[in-house]
């Protein structure tokens, strides 16, 4: 209950920051421009279109995440309204749970905006969406999800600057981890490849969430696969919450 | 912490907090192997192995779609560009391939971008090239391996195994039930040995449809080329009954003219002329300089290749046979006449 009010003083929070709606004008100018680039393509117009939707979900996204998440603790802290806060019947990991979920209805409502607005888009382009479209856009915000409590977690160690320019970096590497597991055959049986499979799975792999090319071309994904993202995706954001929770336990306030 | 909560000792707290981090990491190792096989089972292994284009993937902060999307539309201007200008589509493989490294699934730059190989830079190797590697991963892509049968039945009819490639490749598209009636049709026509001009007229015809302009205007063209080469039979004839009258071969359609033999002269819609070779050879303006462009492009693609190799350009074009790049150097279209080479620029005319 507690960690509800917080989730929703958050929210409420939130909304009113000027940051989300600069970037949510940003992401309608690309989604609807989209259709300009189209127009000099060979027929692929709606391929593109589906693609920049897509691809405006997860960067501005991603944006809200790091811009909001990295300062909700921080920002607490600096003006002291904290204080209030902890002074009230309330555990320090409730708050953060508490902040967590607010910025992930947040999020929750500026993709489920965005997606409104491309699949009403892609409609009237004349356009047909299959099921691996909203899969895309679940997985989407699933990766979100991870962002955020990375951001959360570093909200509670580092100055939001800082933090945000972590979190960036780990979004950026997060699609790229899949070049741990590419490594040329000479690797083969030596311990550089075991390292790197280990660090394979340390750190989070967000192109596990990345269906835009299946999307855009209309390839079915089974819905098993989902289901692992999903999985995997909920775990690493329990990981990450739950280091979260301690650093800001074990923060002298 | 409102004093009123009883707090348990720290240690007690972050232990169980810890565990409790610990079970969902392996967790989350344990659902990435899971996410790792459903992947594979949806997607099939790589039939290639590219390290660099792989890695170009990974640095794109899961935007691969969108990079692709403007490289193709990057790819497309530089083909029109090329088109009006030097035709030597040098990077056209190059960014097909790159684009559809980004994008694995799109179909349309794995199409095209072969059909433009094809085409324009006449490199049909490339065009084999690119949509064997499309194939693997859209098998459900019935156009690509229609253009695959294509390419085969057109640009590399003279190959021993072209036709059986060709029969291979259409069968293969027409048997995932997607395809239209047109490809069915090729297929068996193709298995019957029949006229293949007319497979290609049709499959131009086909393309008149397309709701791209580059596309028909691509098409209207080769459609006009093909007039061109239903007239040169007709001239070869004459030719020959001219020989028989006069005994001597004719030079222009004015000696044809002049006995009577036709009345006036056939239509070049592409605004070239006819004339015959020293064998009495009928040969056309607009056929020989498509041919010629396109013999010039190889021959300095290949120089530039030479030139990479040594860092210098090759002395004489029969370096290029000498070092292994071309079997012989492909003569010049119009009879009679050698190709010009500039050892110093590197330049073929």
């Amino acid at each position: 209950m507690r960690v509800l009010a917080v989730a929703g003083n958050t929210f409420r929070e939130a909304v009113r920051d000027k940051v989300l709606y600069v970037l949510l004008f940003f992401a309608i100018i690309v989604i609807l421009g989209s259709r300009a680039l189209g127009w000099i393509s060979v027929g692929q117009d709606l391929k593109i279109v589906k693609d920049f939707c897509l691809a405006s979900m997860s960067v501005f996204g991603a944006l809200i995440a790091i811009f909001v998440g990295t300062s909700l603790l921080y920002k607490e802290i600096d003006k002291k309204t904290l204080y209030t806060i902890i002074s009230q019947p309330m555990h320090r990991y409730e708050f953060v749970l508490g902040k967590y979920f607010g910025l992930v209805a947040l999020l929750a409502l500026a993709l489920g905006s965005m997606s409104a607005l491309s699949t009403a888009y892609i409609f009237v382009l004349g356009g047909k969406l299959n099921l691996v479209f909203f899969q895309a856009a679940l997985l989407n915000f699933w990766k979100l999800l991870v962002v955020t409590a990375l951001a959360v977690l570093l909200s509670a160690l580092t100055s939001p600057i800082l933090g945000a320019i972590i979190v960036f970096c780990c979004f950026v590497f997060g699609h790229a981890t899949g070049v741990f597991l590419d490594l040329p055959p000479q690797f083969n049986g030596t311990f550089t490849k075991h390292f790197f499979e280990v660090i394979y799975y340390c750190v989070p792999n967000l192109d596990n969430f990345n269906l835009h090319s299946e999307a855009a071309n209309d390839i079915p994904v089974s819905l098993a696969y989902t289901a692992w993202a999903l999985a995997y995706g909920t775990a690493y954001s329990a990981v990450l919450l739950i280091m979260a929770c301690l650093a800001f336990e074990g923060k002298d306030l | 912490m409102n004093p009123d909560v009883p707090a348990p000792p720290r240690r007690r707290r972050i232990l169980p907090a810890l565990v409790c981090a610990a079970l969902c990491f392996a967790s989350a190792v344990g659902f990435q192997v899971g996410a790792d096989r459903a992947r594979a089972a949806d997607h099939g292994s790589s039939v290639l192995y590219l390290p660099n284009e792989h890695l170009l993937r990974h640095a794109t902060a899961g935007l691969n779609t969108v990079i692709a999307d403007i490289l193709w539309l990057h790819c497309i201007q530089y083909i029109a560009i090329e088109n009006r200008e030097a035709r030597n589509f040098t990077w056209l493989e190059t960014m097909v391939l790159t684009t559809v490294r980004l994008d694995p699934h799109f179909k349309d730059a794995f199409r095209y971008g072969a059909m433009f190989l094809s085409a324009l830079k006449a490199d049909a190797e490339a065009s084999t090239r690119l949509l064997c590697i499309g194939i693997p991963d859209n098998p459900r892509a019935w156009e690509l391996s229609y253009e695959l049968g294509m390419n085969y039945l057109m640009n590399r009819r003279n190959e021993p195994d072209a036709r059986r490639y060709a029969a291979y490749y259409l069968g293969m598209s027409a048997s995932t039930g997607l395809a239209s009636e047109f490809v069915a049709t090729v297929a068996a026509r193709l298995q019957g040995e029949s006229n293949l001009d007319s497979v290609e007229e049709d499959m131009w015809r086909n393309m008149l449809e397309s709701p791209d302009k580059v596309l028909r205007e691509l098409a209207e063209r080769k459609l006009q080329e093909m007039q061109i080469r239903e007239i040169l039979p007709v001239l070869n004839q004459a030719a020959a009954e001219y020989h028989k009258l006069t005994g001597h071969w004719p030079e222009t359609l004015d000696d044809l003219k002049r006995v009577k033999i036709v009345d006036k002269d056939p239509p070049d819609p592409l605004g070239g002329h006819y004339f015959f070779g020293p064998d009495g050879k009928a040969l056309n303006t607009t056929l020989l300089d498509n041919e010629k462009k396109l013999q010039q492009g190889v021959l300095e693609q290949v120089v530039r290749d030479y030139q990479d190799k040594h860092d210098r350009w090759p002395d004489t074009l029969d370096a290029l046979v000498k070092e292994g790049l071309l079997k012989a150097i492909p003569a010049n279209p119009y009879p009679g006449q050698a190709w010009k080479y500039d050892p110093a620029a590197g330049t073929v005319e």
